[in-house]
């Protein structure tokens, strides 16, 4: 097979092309991690407590309101995206890898809209 | 597309475990965990947003000792996964592949996070 076959072969993979975008997304998605989820994880040390009325004001002030959807848009689409790697590693059928792949693509977007339609909900409800 | 049976490098099985290599797969434990981590933070805000009710079940069930033994493993793995994926981003920049290096970085990994941990739930 000479290299430009075996290049066109690869690339035609349905798991390799778009590689490098998700390859990308990852890091890009685990750098904000590293801002959302570290100001969130500051932020659950500095609650009074769990109670609900505090909960719905610190959720619902715009500054938390802003960061917890940043944070929630990067986890779902990084967890989404760490996911995939694993069932591409461990499913070793085609079709059911496929099926598998976009259950979670589904899956992770569903959360992602609860995720947000909560977060709203919280923000309009406590101004 | 037929499933062929292909030729398989050596897994898990086969090796000795060094630290880098159960830092690789705690890498991957803790994401899947924290995936489901993840859930339970969209059901905090999904509560927190329309049932009072719902947020009170849910609290109860957080605060028994199931609960924060669940919470406990789940910010270990969490500050896990943030130091290990911090030395990720530091390797691809190509960086810090060596043999002594890689194995420091496996101990700095897990000291910090054990650290982070404790921190976390004393100031908690």
């Amino acid at each position: 097979m000479n290299y430009k076959s075996f290049l066109n072969i690869l690339f035609n993979n349905p798991l390799v092309k778009g590689a490098s975008a998700h390859w990308w997304s990852q890091r890009l998605t685990a750098v904000f991690l590293i801002v959302f989820g570290g100001w969130f994880l500051i932020s659950l040390t500095t609650f009074d407590s769990y109670q609900y009325a505090e909960m719905r004001s610190w959720a619902g002030y715009p500054l938390n309101f802003m960061m917890l959807i940043l944070l929630g848009l990067s986890l779902t689409y990084h967890s989404c995206l760490g996911l995939d790697v694993i069932i591409e590693d461990y499913i070793h059928q085609a079709s059911q890898r496929k099926s598998c792949l976009y259950l979670n693509k589904k899956i992770h977007l569903i959360l992602s809209i609860i995720l947000i339609v909560s977060l709203i909900v919280i923000y309009y409800g406590a101004i | 597309m037929a499933n062929r049976p292909r030729p398989l490098s050596p897994h898990l099985t086969i090796y000795r475990w060094p630290l880098t290599m159960i830092l690789s797969i705690m890498h991957r434990v803790t994401g899947a965990a924290l995936s489901l981590g993840m859930i339970v933070f969209i059901l905090w805000l999904l509560t927190i947003a329309f049932s009072q009710n719902g947020y009170n079940f849910f609290l109860s069930i957080m605060e028994s000792r199931l609960g924060q033994l669940a919470l406990f493993l789940w910010s270990f793995a969490f500050f896990l996964h943030f130091c290990n994926g911090i030395r990720h981003l530091y390797w691809d920049t190509g960086r810090g592949f060596d043999k002594d290096k890689v194995e420091l970085s496996a101990r700095l990994v897990i000291f910090g996070s054990v650290i982070l941990t404790i921190f976390f739930w004393l100031v908690k």
